[in-house]
């Protein structure tokens, strides 16, 4: 039996044995005021308490994410975010990711994996680049090859790129793709790229993320590296949410 | 073409007759103040830990563990200080970079995991009862008070304060001031209690600190229960000096006057040691007293801001107590603990006063012996991994465990602090003639560092220098602001003349909002001097 169902049972054979029939929210608050002893005599009511209490923070957060994501669409889905997949997709995954970041690498391989194997996701790359300028580099860049319509070569590039990055790798990467050395160098100090890359930050920070990858599938934020059957445990979690 | 427009052409190439370029610039930029590689480094650094996310505390240490001088609230304070007086000193007409950097680590101030972890600890009370038992928390302490600011936490409270004067003041930045604007969330998840939101601003905060020197009767505000630190009563002190000249308020003065006569009447200087206590115990009302360097050092540096020359009487005093047995050998008995602690606050005190051989021999030894590390672009001492048993030296007697605070900020600090660095911020505040001057924006902080930017208002001229990064691109674009539009200016780069501002040959450009715009090449570093041509050809005359 659940701990909140117990509460409740044990509330109401309570009140019931005071011969006050099915009790009332307002004579379970009062009974509780003037015997507070009984939660404290009762280790898992307090329990039953925290957990709805707990469960409340969540709903919080989720509803303050959900407004968040609505606030910030404009930005989520400025023309400059690389995006993969069905725009209509039932589920979005939104990655916070950055070149320079192991677990990032890691987590593309999976992804890529999820993406390729089913079609009803669709994935936005919010590109956050926290390990210092080259990251903030590559990061302009990577929007870049996105206006130049490379940016699956470029990202695929840098994320299986396994040796230290910089410059000069950027550089490669994003010619390979299919940039020209004029786009790439023109990329570094755009503006427009700059702000856009400063508004992901701040959308990021008041999201809570605190590190990369973290990923915002549906509305459950994840933090850390996922495997593939993980993201399809998260996608289906949030379709059957969906579907109810 | 309108008349107009050809009076004025033919007005400008008069004054291209009138007013030649001239080849040598009028000013050597090797005059002005101008940050060097570790300096730079240490700069970078510093914004590097500032621009993390929220909540990445990596390189930081952990804050856990009990009552420690590596919490993230006297990191990032002291950050904030030693990147004022880098401003301040070296670039004084390069503010963006700074601002966003301050406005950061005042945000990070508000981050729960620092505010709130103190706001407990603060709580926290070794008492001994009359059977000499342990007593620390009571209930009240952990439910009944949750603000970090009201009272007895004057080590918290007291640096964020600091922190807003120095923001306001360096950068004429008054978003503190509006009503909300530092506010502090607490969700609590027990007992289903409602989030709390306990709400300041600049003018709440310097209300509710002044009110708690008056009711302590100026004995100084307990920085922890039941624990009165003089360093921590500095700190508060400088925040209400800068509160007062931007609001028009007159709190400091009497709380300075107050507190230096308990100084002195209290004995917190001890008058034969010339030490600084370690603290008063409230309950006993007992000036506890040691001899520990970081506790001079930190006092003395901020003390230093607004009592120089009582400050500098005591010095002397201090360093021959600290020195050498600082650096090596077992420290004696009128010696601190905290190795790390004590290297790193002395140091800074010592650049403070102007002690040139003391901070030299110390940043020497820690180039030396606390592993310095370039991560991009930024030059620390790593911590060690047991850095909490701070007191342990190696085989040699030599400094070997470095506390982050020491390692990420303390050092490079000293690197970077001129003589009367902190004195300076507070006895030559800015006014509005200086916010009028010109300056430089727009720098990308990820390809290049500005190591000068000074406008030398008897010159009419702005210096600036820029040194690429390790992760520069070709070149950056940078703005120079509220130079007068319209006004013909000579650029020299690197000591020539390239031209007038807006010429082809000049590689600048003005744009719409009246700001000229200069193309930097990232090959090494580079220098310009921006004058109005009319002034060079006055002096010519």
């Amino acid at each position: 039996m659940r701990i909140e169902n117990k509460l409740m049972l044990v509330l109401f054979f309570l009140l019931a044995a005071c011969g006050s029939g099915q009790p009332d929210a307002a004579q379970v608050h009062a009974y509780l005021i003037a015997h507070p002893e009984f939660v404290l005599d009762n280790p898992d009511v307090g329990e039953a308490v925290k957990s709805a209490a707990e469960q409340r923070r969540r709903q919080a957060e989720e509803t303050g994410r959900r407004k968040l994501l609505e606030v910030n669409s404009p930005l989520i889905r400025s023309v400059l975010t690389p995006t993969f997949g069905n725009p209509d997709a039932t589920v979005s995954i939104i990655q916070f990711s950055d070149y320079q970041c192991v677990p990032c690498k890691k987590t593309y391989v999976e992804l890529d994996s999820v993406k390729n194997s089913r079609n009803d996701i669709e994935v936005l790359y919010l590109e956050l680049p926290v390990y210092g300028s080259v990251s903030d580099l590559a990061a302009r860049a990577a929007i870049a090859a996105n206006i130049n319509d490379v940016f699956p070569e470029y990202h695929h590039l840098l994320m299986l790129n396994d040796a230290g990055l910089d410059v000069a790798r950027i550089r490669e990467a994003a010619i390979a793709a299919g940039m020209t050395d004029w786009q790439v160098e023109n990329s570094f100090n755009d503006p427009e790229i700059k702000n856009y890359l400063a508004q992901i930050r701040v959308f990021a920070e008041e999201l809570d993320v605190n590190g990369t990858p973290t990923f915002l599938i549906g509305n459950q934020l994840v933090r850390g590296a996922v495997t593939a059957p993980q993201f399809n445990v998260f996608i289906d979690r949030n379709l059957s949410a969906k579907t109810r | 073409m309108r008349l107009g427009k050809l009076l004025i052409i033919f007005f400008i190439s008069q004054l291209a007759v009138i007013s030649p370029l001239y080849a040598g610039a009028p000013v050597n930029v090797t005059d002005y103040p101008s940050l060097n590689e570790k300096q730079i480094g240490h700069v970078r650094h510093m914004i590097n830990l500032a621009n993390k996310l929220d909540g990445d505390w990596s390189m930081m240490g952990n804050t856990g563990g009990g009552m420690n001088f590596d919490a993230y609230q006297f990191q990032i304070a002291f950050a904030a200080y030693a990147l004022a007086v880098t401003q301040d000193h070296f670039v004084p007409a390069h503010r963006d970079l700074y601002q966003d950097t301050s406005a950061r680590l005042i945000k990070k101030m508000m981050y729960k995991d620092v505010w709130d972890y103190w706001a407990q600890m603060s709580k926290g009370e070794w008492r001994i009862d009359e059977n000499g038992e342990d007593h620390y928390y009571t209930e009240d302490d952990w439910f009944g008070w949750i603000d970090p600011n009201i009272k007895q936490n004057i080590m918290y409270s007291g640096h964020l304060l600091q922190m807003l004067g120095l923001h306001e003041s360096l950068f004429d930045d008054d978003r503190y001031d509006k009503p909300g604007s530092l506010t502090f969330n607490f969700a609590p998840v027990a007992y289903g209690e409602s989030p709390l939101e306990i709400v300041y601003d600049h003018s709440r905060l310097a209300t509710v600190i002044y009110d708690q020197f008056v009711e302590d009767d100026f004995r100084g505000i307990e920085c922890e229960r039941n624990k009165v630190y003089t360093e921590c009563n500095q700190h508060p002190i400088l925040g209400l000096i800068h509160y007062d000249y931007k609001h028009g308020t007159s709190y400091a003065p009497l709380v300075q006057e107050e507190f230096k006569k308990t100084i002195i009447n209290r004995g917190y200087v001890h008058p034969d040691t010339h030490t600084t206590m370690l603290s008063l115990d409230v309950h006993l009302d007992e000036v506890i007293h040691k001899t520990y360097a970081w506790s001079d050092g930190w006092n003395g540096l901020v003390h230093h801001a607004w009592d120089k020359e009582y400050v500098e009487a005591l010095y002397d005093e201090q360093v021959k107590l600290y020195m050498p047995q600082m650096l090596e050998g077992e420290p004696g008995e009128n010696m601190g603990w905290t190795a790390s602690f004590d290297f790193g606050w002395l140091a800074v005190l010592a650049a403070e006063v102007g002690d040139a051989a003391t901070v030299n021999l110390m940043l020497e030894y820690a180039d030396q012996y606390f592993n310095p590390t370039w991560l991009d672009g930024g030059y620390y001492y790593p911590h060690t991994s047991d850095y909490k048993e701070n007191f342990r030296r190696d085989d040699e007697g030599k400094i070997g465990n470095i506390s982050p605070v020491t390692g990420n900020y303390l050092v490079g600090f000293a690197r970077l602090m001129p003589k009367d660095g902190m004195w300076s911020l507070y006895n030559r505040t800015r006014d509005n003639e200086f916010f009028a001057q010109p300056y430089v924006d727009g720098v990308d902080y990820s390809q290049a560092t500005v190591s000068q930017a000074y406008y030398d208002s008897g010159e009419d001229a702005l210096i600036v220098t820029i040194v690429p990064s390790e992760s520069a691109s070709n070149a950056v674009t940078f703005a120079v602001n509220q130079l007068e539009f319209g006004t013909r200016y000579q650029i020299f780069r690197d000591g020539e003349s390239i031209g007038i501002a807006g010429s082809n040959e000049s590689a600048t450009a003005w744009n719409s909002e009246q700001q000229l715009i200069i193309s930097n090449e990232l090959d090494s570093p580079h220098s310009y001097v921006i004058v109005p041509a009319s002034s060079l050809v006055k002096d010519s005359r």
